[in-house]
């Protein structure tokens, strides 16, 4: 398994480190705010840290609640007191501009506070403090700031990685996956292991390994009857729950047909309410019903299983709303100029398009709304 | 000004005297207009009966060559949102009123489309500049303004223009774009248009760009590019038992018109009463329909819940 954990603060890759370092060792009022992009190596830079200087490292983030209290509690007590093993302590508090306003009340007044008082050094990390409600914080800290990452750097790191671990590779491949993460190293590892099959780096999200994977975990769904393998059909499939959502639609009434066909949808039509739920309040605890209920859901709902397997299909719905909305919008721009000269309603004029879009193909009409060549288009093409 | 080429701009009336239909109402706010004073109205009605148009017709009688700059038209269904019209109206208020007439008009169309709080800024907006202005508010249901708000309004309800009126306007248009429409032609465009001026004179502009004989033919071949048939259809598919086809039309009926879920759901509740089913069916149906709306609002995919109401059409074993 592909692991890339800095043991040393040199380590992290395309970061000037040197100023971490001399902040330590100075004699210091300050804190250390590391900010910058997602996955450019600011908590790997403070794990590396406390490695290379064998400190202990105690640890606040964005998990755990950070109120008021959680901070005077924790941080505000382990600031002041000796370490358990004599050694050395270094804080961290993680992502600090995900302290929530309204959850993590009083948090950040409480830090401030700390920052003053603490006998041990205190890093902070954040992706972006310049909201006003960190000016404070800001001038309490020492700014470090990290920066997107080259993608020649990042190659050269998924290089060292691959012949590390004796990875096959070609190097084109290699830089695709640097290139496209957008200075992100975490993402690029992440892609560089998800890429990684029998021992060589394959094609980038190899698509056939992954249709092969769903049309397994498919044909589980909808010819088991044992409500264990349903419960775990969705295992080895290395895609998201939405994904196969899409799947099982798609491909559903080519192997149920009548009651079963009923009761399959209205499990799959259940399972999209809680899917709309976890997205609506975050709470994401309800993907163990959407899970259930599109797995097992479906596949209790067959009174007997369809003989024979056919590959399934994957669906092109989504493609086609695409599609779909990019055209309407012209629909709806031409409706707004419509609107706009007639006293019509904008969500009327829509609507009705089609009682009105003949004469829209009159040069005049067109020229008053002052239509442009593709809206134009879209009129004679409909 | 020229004319404008589009004839619900072109046909507008421009006086009290064009306005076709709607005689009571417009008597009354003819004496107010009279008066050079006017409350704040609310005008209610189905659309295309001539809300908009008489809001027109007072201004421009009213505050006569001054009224482009004594009158504004807010859209409260726009997806500005009431802060922006706050803003508009605020902007529009403070500056004094042209000619001899101490205020202006703000005409805020849909205004039923407001959430109640909108409606509750909305009447604060109204008290503070009432001195100023006038509000004239259009809705398609007085019910959904709040009371307050009602109850500083003068409320006047339109109603589908009639038959008689229809006909009229159809005159007046021959006439002016000389247009021939034979006796079929003019009861099919009476029974398309449903009493909606707008949608009346849409269709014969529509028409008028294929032949100026217009012919009952021609008539429902405009009309049959509108929709209501094709949900139809779908329905009719899943009943006998094609799945799969009623699936992909479904799909296809959605992305062409650009339709939403919701507008969809709509029509299939309105269409299963015409389906070729058994009643007891039917309302089991129309429980699914408003089962499956419901879940529509909360969870995340219009297409997947609709598929999921549609295979409920098919018979099945139980029945």
């Amino acid at each position: 398994m592909i692991k890339h954990n800095p043991e040393k603060l040199n380590e992290i890759v395309g970061q000037d480190t040197k100023k971490i370092l001399l902040w330590l060792e100075s004699p210091r009022k300050k804190a250390l705010l590391i900010h910058g992009p997602t996955g450019t190596g600011k908590t790997s830079a403070v794990y590396a840290l406390a490695d290379d200087k064998n400190l202990e490292l105690l640890e606040l983030n964005s998990s755990d609640l950070r109120n008021k209290e959680k901070i005077k509690n924790i941080i505000g007590i382990a600031s002041q007191q000796q370490s358990l093993f004599g050694k050395n302590k270094l804080i961290l508090i993680d992502e600090v501009d995900g302290i929530s306003g309204r959850y993590d009340y009083g948090g950040l007044a409480e830090l401030n506070k700390v920052i003053d008082k603490t006998k041990y050094p205190i890093i902070l990390t954040a992706n972006d403090v310049s909201d006003s409600k960190f000016t404070t914080l800001r001038k309490k800290c020492e700014l470090v700031e990290f920066v997107h990452v080259d993608y020649l750097k990042i190659f050269e790191l998924l290089k060292t990685i691959c012949e590390r671990d004796k990875v096959k590779f070609d190097e084109k491949k290699l830089k695709n996956i640097a290139r496209k993460n957008n200075g992100d190293v975490r993402a690029s590892l992440l892609d560089l292991r998800a890429s990684i099959v029998d021992g060589k780096v394959s094609e980038e999200g190899d698509d056939r390994e992954y249709v092969r994977e769903i049309n397994e975990a498919l044909k589980l769904v909808f010819k088991s009857k044992d409500v264990n393998v349903l419960l775990n059909a969705f295992s080895n499939v290395d895609e998201d729950l939405d994904e196969i959502l899409l799947w099982l639609d798609e491909n559903l009434d080519k192997e149920y047909s009548g009651n079963d066909l009923l009761k399959a949808y209205e499990m799959l039509s259940r399972a999209d309410v809680f899917r709309g739920r976890i997205i609506k309040r975050q709470h994401h605890r309800f993907l163990v019903y959407q899970s259930a209920l599109m797995s097992a859901g479906v596949g209790l709902s067959k009174s007997e299983k369809r003989e024979g397997y056919f590959p399934y299909r994957r669906s092109t719905r989504i493609l086609k709303m695409w599609i779909a909305k990019n055209r309407n919008s012209k629909r709806k721009s031409i409706a707004e100029k419509l609107a706009r000269k007639t006293y019509f309603s904008t969500r009327k004029a829509y609507k009705e398009f089609d009682n009105y879009v003949k004469f829209l193909k009159d040069e005049k009409v067109a020229s008053e709304l002052e239509l442009d060549d593709d809206e134009i288009k879209y009129v004679e093409d409909f | 000004m020229k004319d404008s080429s589009i004839w619900i701009e072109k046909h507008r009336p421009k006086k009290f005297e064009d306005i076709i239909g709607q005689e009571n109402i417009v008597k009354r706010i003819k004496a107010f207009v009279d008066s050079k004073n006017i409350p704040h109205l609310l005008l209610a009605g189905p659309p295309g009966v001539g809300k908009s148009t008489l809001a027109l017709v007072i201004a421009k009688e009213l505050f006569g060559e001054y009224w482009m700059g004594n009158f504004v038209e807010l859209n409260a269904s726009s997806e500005r949102g009431i802060n922006v019209i706050r803003e508009d109206v605020k902007n529009f208020a403070r500056t004094k009123s042209i000619g001899n007439v101490p205020f202006k008009i703000i005409l805020l169309d849909e205004a039923d489309s407001l959430t109640r709080d909108a409606q509750q800024a909305l009447r604060r907006t109204m008290e503070r500049y009432s001195n100023t202005c006038r509000f004239i508010l259009s809705a398609n249901y007085s019910s959904k303004i709040l009371d307050p708000i009602q109850s500083r309004c003068t409320i006047f309800r339109f109603k589908p223009l009639e038959k008689e009126s229809i006909n009229k306007i159809v005159d007046r248009i021959c006439k002016e774009e000389k247009l021939k429409v034979d006796d079929n032609a003019r009861e099919a465009l009476i029974y398309v248009s449903s009493g909606d001026a707008r949608r009346l004179e849409n269709f014969m502009q529509s028409c008028s760009m294929i032949s100026n004989k217009i012919t009952e033919d021609l008539v429902y071949e405009i009309v049959s590019a509108a929709r209501p048939k094709e949900v139809k259809e779908i329905l009719e598919l899943a009943v006998d038992g094609k799945f799969a086809n009623a699936k992909e039309k479904l799909l296809d009926v959605m992305l062409k018109h650009g339709l939403s879920g919701m507008d969809i759901v709509k029509q299939i509740q309105a269409e299963i009463w015409n389906l070729k089913i058994p009643d007891g069916r039917k309302i089991e149906l129309i429980d699914k329909c408003g089962e499956i709306e419901f879940r529509m609002v909360e969870g995340s995919d219009e297409f997947l819940q609709l598929e999921s109401l549609i295979v409920n059409f098919m018979k099945n074993d139980k029945t």
